[in-house]
């Protein structure tokens, strides 16, 4: 991975309550401006390891459902405004 | 310096240095304070502790707030120096100074919240309706536009120009 991009999951303090274990994990990007006169961070939870008492592990992930509604209407708009265009009428095509 | 720093976004010694180039070309001034505030405020939204909140007891129930976290900044700082012309008595005067200024932004959003109860653990998510009906607008928008634009073209034209 380049220097001015980074892409990595890091891991949290477990947190440990009634038998079970909870360790989070965050996926960060970082991007660091030419000359490292600034950058940005985007930090989002990923999952979360659930370690029970008897040792046995479950991974939750966490999703984002507001992101994905989001981008899903963005990408409904643009896939019908593109089969509107590629199945239009011959007259429209012809005065397009 | 702050414990919080997180030594890990910094640990190559380039790094270090580009950044002690930086800051010591404001050694002295009282931009430096700021500059370094900023920029352990800019750090910190890398920690996992940033995303997730402290847990919260309510009864039998443990809850834990995440969030994600956009941080973004940016800085410069520069030096100049210089000598004035040569005085009568063959004298020069010289002066210089330095400055430095910078800004950033810190944007946070609540994504979900992790409920362990004696059922079990679960992730229920945090769903922003305001978000979701803008982006509705924005995509029904979009499309009313495409469609109008595809049926009358010369109309579409008209409207994006104004007249």
């Amino acid at each position: 991975m380049s220097n001015w991009l980074t892409i990595e999951t890091r891991g949290g303090e477990p947190i440990a309550t009634r038998g079970i274990t909870i360790t989070p994990f965050t996926r960060t990007l970082t991007v660091r401006f030419p000359g490292r006169k600034g950058g940005l961070i985007w930090n989002r939870p990923q999952s979360i390891l659930v370690t029970g008492a008897s040792g046995e592990e479950e991974i939750i992930p966490i999703r984002d459902i507001t992101r994905y509604v989001q981008w899903t209407l963005y990408a409904a708009a643009a896939l019908s405004a593109a089969l509107f265009w590629l199945f239009r009428p011959k007259s429209m095509r012809d005065r397009t | 310096m702050d414990d919080d720093f997180p030594e890990d976004m910094l640990d190559d010694d380039e790094d270090l240095d580009m950044l002690d180039d930086d800051l010591d070309m404001l050694t002295g001034d009282p931009a430096l304070d700021i500059v370094q505030n900023t920029m352990e405020t800019f750090f910190s939204a890398a920690r996992v502790e940033a995303v997730y909140g402290e847990p919260v007891e309510n009864g039998d129930h443990l809850i834990i707030p995440t969030a994600e976290i956009l941080s973004a900044m940016g800085f410069g700082a520069g030096t100049g120096f210089g000598t004035g012309p040569e005085d009568e008595d063959g004298s020069t005067g010289s002066g210089g100074g330095s400055g430095g200024g910078g800004g950033g932004r810190v944007l946070s959003r609540p994504v979900a919240v992790v409920i362990a109860s004696p059922e079990g653990v679960r992730v229920e998510p945090v769903i922003d309706l305001t978000k979701i009906a803008l982006a509705a607008l924005t995509a029904g928008g979009f499309m009313a536009a495409m469609v109008m634009g595809i049926l009358n073209p010369r109309k579409a034209l008209r409207s994006m120009r104004g007249s």
